[in-house]
């Protein structure tokens, strides 16, 4: 029966829990509450309905008591007092107390989970860095948003190839282009610089006047614009003022270049940043240059190592200055060759990225690299998140009590999750800090490995702030984020009851987390094989001779190349020597000559691009390069020297000859002369690209290569001979030598950092799954030490409960490979690509991942699971 | 329906007008507001309370606890001298936002539909 006194009473002491409640507020609204009742009794409604009606129609006791509050307190909030405030100050310092108190309890866990994260988060910084420093290449140059590079797209009807090199004649003529500010050359020569008795091999680069308005370079002496503006002035780095005059200042010296010219030191500038498309050491004016010394002085349609760079004025548009010069250029070209040559431009900033084009004399890099690296990156750090989720939640059971005591005095679930994560929060900062420290020590050892020039002082600037507080920030989120929420959601009145003693919770997500984390390590275990495999392939390919017992020699006197045959036969008396040849190139010297050939009887479109090599009789038999068919140049045919052409088999396929012996094919424009023999292939060049046509044309005297075959056994002798004869009948030129196999290794360069790299990347993510897992099996043993005690009262060896204990982690090891491996497959078919010859990806990488993987498991489980499997079973049964 | 806000902005004016009419308590001034308003402005019932205690406390009504006919305890408001004078500001400051209104709305035949 409904007693309206009763229900009442029980409102107002519902109401009295509030405290903004006062009596005073209590007995106004009851009496509102009457009268409501009253009037709707007196309506006819039962007492029940009436009741409850008034009831709702003064509302929600909260609000109310809400509303009295904001009119009673003073507080500029006017947040009452039983609503939890979104920011405790004083429970942060508990929060952080508890935090300090748990990593110190725990040392075993929190040393994983800090060692973990802070080489995460140290593999984050260290490859953002190396990206940062790719994409800061030519950023010192001031006008760098208006500086474009024009290169050359060749359009044959056997394909386009796009190269750095354009028309030495085209920027004087582009500088008209109203939209153009300057335009300038760099044209590169090596030549033999002399100062005194110092004598060396110098790469010159022979520049406009202007290059020094468009590029940012500091000159520490001279005058900006007059330096390059004379015939045979030249300006020197810092790094060469200290090379040939020390200490002196070197303006007002000249330079005696290729034993014949002399040049005038204008001035000395600043060496060029590391990261720079190209570093030069000495620009010369080009004016220095003219149609009697450099061939390709006033040619449109002959390229060499003359590169173009445009500044355009401020607000034009590059497009147009772009179509400016192709119309340009198609004015100064024959019809026939119009379609032929496309003028393209690229800005400064691509350069450092600009694989595409050949001929290239930057130093480039291929920008996926920076994707890949950095997705390592981030890889490597979900690794270490996952070892802090896993560890989290792992051992979730082991907090249960504190989270029952905290929500009984009226925790929230929210603010627990606050709690867990301002915890995580501190650990991943204290990681930050010895992340810092890692960085510091590893980053001398990063520079040496890539070449780069990166400072921890870079990592102070607003962009880094960022990536460090996102790191930070999303680090502490996903490793914390879903423990904090397991942790929080315990039920209290479980917890304390005690009936909530093991929980199996986030078992499945743990096993798939670690399942990923080897996925990722077996890929990058794959990938690091894979390079590895690829720059074993190229090192040790059969090129068609043997690279090993070659050194290589620059000769630039003239003199000693009109009549070699003395030097030659001097050297030829030394047991070690077995062979010599002059040539206009030398395998890996990345010197070539090109042309563009055809048989006689066939029209200009069939040309064919070729490498031409300038040789002498003993060309091939000092690389030991087979004669397939016909003969080798000899002195028994006069007519060898001016008419004889020897091809090889790349250029006799290409030029698709049936009979190639006797055809005669025309060269050098006029030149005409008859193929007497075809040699096989060899790797001239990088094994990254296909096999160029060559074609041998017969120079018996000197040329600028000469290759020395020696017995490598005491090669340090027959250097010091070599240098001695070469001073005696080559005085005044310097003595500039390396080892083939050495030069060819410079080719993969790029490939052998990337394997390095690999390497470390690969290392860490290892490392850091097995401190993971160290962790993680530790716990398990811990929780299932009573199953283990069992097992060994009823009889179970050592060895079965070491193998209980390791099943799970070797059947997440392999199918984390069969998922793993398909993927990595087609990964390494995609990079292999891009050699042109390659190895075949080998299945025994797999293998040996696997095998690997499951070695590396075993090892880590191996100390606890054989701890557990030995331990007293009393021990872990006895019961307090 | 009125929306919260105004609501909210003019409940004091309201409240003061009542009153100034005479003495009464919260009962009967929300059956006056429901009344007057024809159900247009309505707030739930408890509301009033605080707004009234408000109200005391700024100075602009004073109560006094009267037994009433039935022996019921009530807590009745009058309006103080301050209170009249507040009330005076607010319909000063009513009556002009209304006549600016008019005069934007006045002509306006859209309005008027």
């Amino acid at each position: 029966m409904f007693n309206l006194e009763k229900e009442i009473k029980k409102w107002k002491i519902s109401l009295r829990k509030n405290q903004s409640l006062e009596d005073g507020y209590i007995a106004e609204l009851e009496s509102h509450l009457r009268d409501e009742i009253e009037q709707k009794v007196a309506l006819g409604e039962s007492e029940e309905a009436a009741f409850n009606e008034a009831k709702n129609s003064i509302g929600n006791s909260e609000n109310l008591a809400g509303e009295y509050f904001k009119s009673d307190t003073i507080s500029i909030s006017g947040r009452p007092p039983w609503e939890t405030p979104f920011w405790m100050p004083e429970l942060v310092w508990n929060y952080v107390k508890v935090a300090l108190r748990n990593i110190k309890r725990h040392k075993g866990y929190s040393f994983i989970n800090i060692v973990g994260l802070s080489l995460g988060i140290a593999c984050v910084l260290i490859i953002s860095l190396m990206i940062n420093y790719e994409l800061s290449y030519d950023d010192f140059h001031e006008k760098k948003d208006r500086i474009y590079r024009v290169y050359t797209e060749i359009n044959r009807p056997s394909g386009t190839m796009k190269m750095a090199p354009v028309m030495f004649p085209l920027a004087p003529e582009a500088k008209n282009i109203p939209e153009i500010e300057h335009a300038v050359r760099i044209s590169e020569s090596t030549k033999s610089v002399a100062y005194s008795e110092k004598i060396f091999f110098e790469r010159i680069s022979f520049a406009d006047p202007e290059y020094l308005d468009v590029f940012t370079i500091e000159l520490k002496s001279g005058n900006k614009n007059s330096v390059l503006k004379n015939p045979n002035s030249i300006i020197i780095s810092e790094k060469i003022a200290l090379k040939y005059f020390g200490e002196r200042d070197p303006v007002g010296e000249s330079f005696k270049i290729d034993n014949a010219t002399l040049y005038n030191i204008t001035g000395v500038f600043k060496d060029y940043p590391e990261n720079s498309h190209k570093r030069m050491n000495l620009i010369a004016s080009i004016s220095s240059l003219n149609e009697n010394n450099y061939a390709r002085f006033s040619k449109w349609t002959s390229f060499g190592n003359d590169y173009t760079y445009i500044l355009i004025k401020p607000g034009m548009d590059p497009k147009v200055a772009r179509d400016k010069i192709e119309n340009l250029v198609d004015s100064k070209l024959q019809e026939e060759w119009k379609q032929r040559y496309e003028m393209q431009i690229q800005p400064l900033k691509d350069i450092h990225f600009s694989t595409f084009l050949t001929y290239e004399f930057a130093k480039v890099i291929p920008v996926a690299y920076l994707y890949v690296f950095g997705t390592i990156a981030i890889f490597i750090l979900i690794i270490a998140c996952i070892n802090f989720i896993n560890l989290s939640t792992a051992r979730s059971a082991k907090r249960n009590k504190e989270v029952g005591i905290r929500k009984v005095v009226g925790a929230g679930k929210f603010q627990l999750v606050k709690q867990f994560l301002s915890e995580s929060f501190i650990l991943t900062f204290i990681s930050f800090l010895l992340a810092l420290v890692i960085i510091y020590v590893i980053i001398p050892e990063v520079n040496n490995l890539v070449k780069t020039n990166i400072l921890i002082s870079d990592l102070l600037n607003w962009k880094f702030a960022l990536i460090i507080f996102a790191v930070l920030f999303l680090t502490s989120l996903i490793a914390g984020g879903y423990p904090a929420f397991i942790i929080a959601s315990v039920k209290p009145a479980l917890v304390l009851k005690n009936s909530l003693i093991k929980s199996n919770k986030g078992y499945s997500l743990r096993s798939l987390l670690v399942i990923f984390q080897f996925a990722i390590a077996s890929f990058l275990i794959i990938g690091t094989f894979t390079v590895f495999d690829q720059l074993d392939y190229m090192l040790n390919k059969e090129l068609g001779f043997n690279k090993d017992e070659i050194i290589v020699l620059s000769i630039d006197d003239e003199e000693l190349m009109k009549n070699p045959e003395p030097f030659k036969r001097s050297l030829l008396n030394n047991s070690s020597i077995s062979g010599l040849t002059f040539a206009s190139g030398s395998p890996a010297s990345g010197s070539s000559w090109t042309d563009n050939i055809k048989p006689v009887d066939k029209i200009d479109d069939e040309k064919l691009h070729t490498q031409v090599l300038v040789v002498d009789y003993d060309f091939f038999k000092t690389f030991g390069i087979d004669i397939i068919s016909g003969r080798s140049f000899s002195k028994n045919f006069l007519t060898d020297e001016n008419e004889a052409m020897i091809i090889n088999q790349t250029a006799a396929k290409k030029l698709g000859l049936q009979n190639p012996i006797g055809t005669k094919i025309e060269y050098w424009g006029d030149k005409v002369a008859s193929v007497v023999g075809i040699v096989e292939d060899i790797h001239y060049g990088s094994l990254r690209e296909e096999i160029w046509p060559v074609i041998f044309i017969l120079n018996p005297t000197g040329n600028k290569y000469l290759s020395i075959k020696i017995n490598t056994a005491n090669s340090t002798e027959t250097i010091d001979f070599i240098k001695e004869k070469l001073g005696e009948f080559s005085p005044g030129f310097p003595f500039d030598f390396y080892f083939m196999n050495e030069e060819f290794e410079k080719f993969y360069k790029a490939e052998m950092s990337i394997g390095k790299l690999l390497t470390y990347s690969t290392f860490f993510a290892i490392l850091i799954s097995c401190i993971g897992m160290l962790g993680l099996v530790s716990f398990l043993t811990e929780q299932k030490s009573k199953e283990i005690g069992v097992r060994k009262v009823l009889g179970a060896s050592a060895g079965t409960i070491v193998t209980i204990l390791s099943k799970q982690f070797i059947k997440w090891v392999i199918i984390a490979n069969i998922i793993v491996i398909p993927l990595a497959f087609y990964f390494a078919e995609y990079w292999l690509d891009n050699f042109a010859y390659r190895t075949e990806v080998n299945y025994y990488i797999f293998i040996t991942t696997i095998v690997v993987s499951i070695f590396i498991t075993l090892a880590t489980v191996a100390y606890h699971s054989l701890k557990a499997a030995l331990s007293n079973p009393v021990n872990s049964l006895k019961y307090e | 329906m009125i929306s919260k806000n105004l609501a909210a902005a003019s409940t004091k004016p309201l409240i003061l007008t009542i009153l100034r009419g005479g003495e009464n308590y919260g009962y009967q001034i929300i059956q006056r507001v429901k009344e007057l308003s024809g159900g247009q402005l309505e707030w739930a019932d408890g509301m009033l309370y605080p707004v009234l205690h408000k109200l005391e406390k700024d100075g602009f009504v004073s109560t006094s606890w009267k037994l009433s006919d039935e022996g019921r305890r009530r807590k009745y408001y009058q309006i103080t001298d301050l209170g009249r004078k507040e009330l005076e500001k607010d319909m000063k400051q009513w009556m002009s936002v209304h006549s600016v209104m008019l005069k934007l709305w006045g002509n306006n035949p859209a309005f008027e539909s």
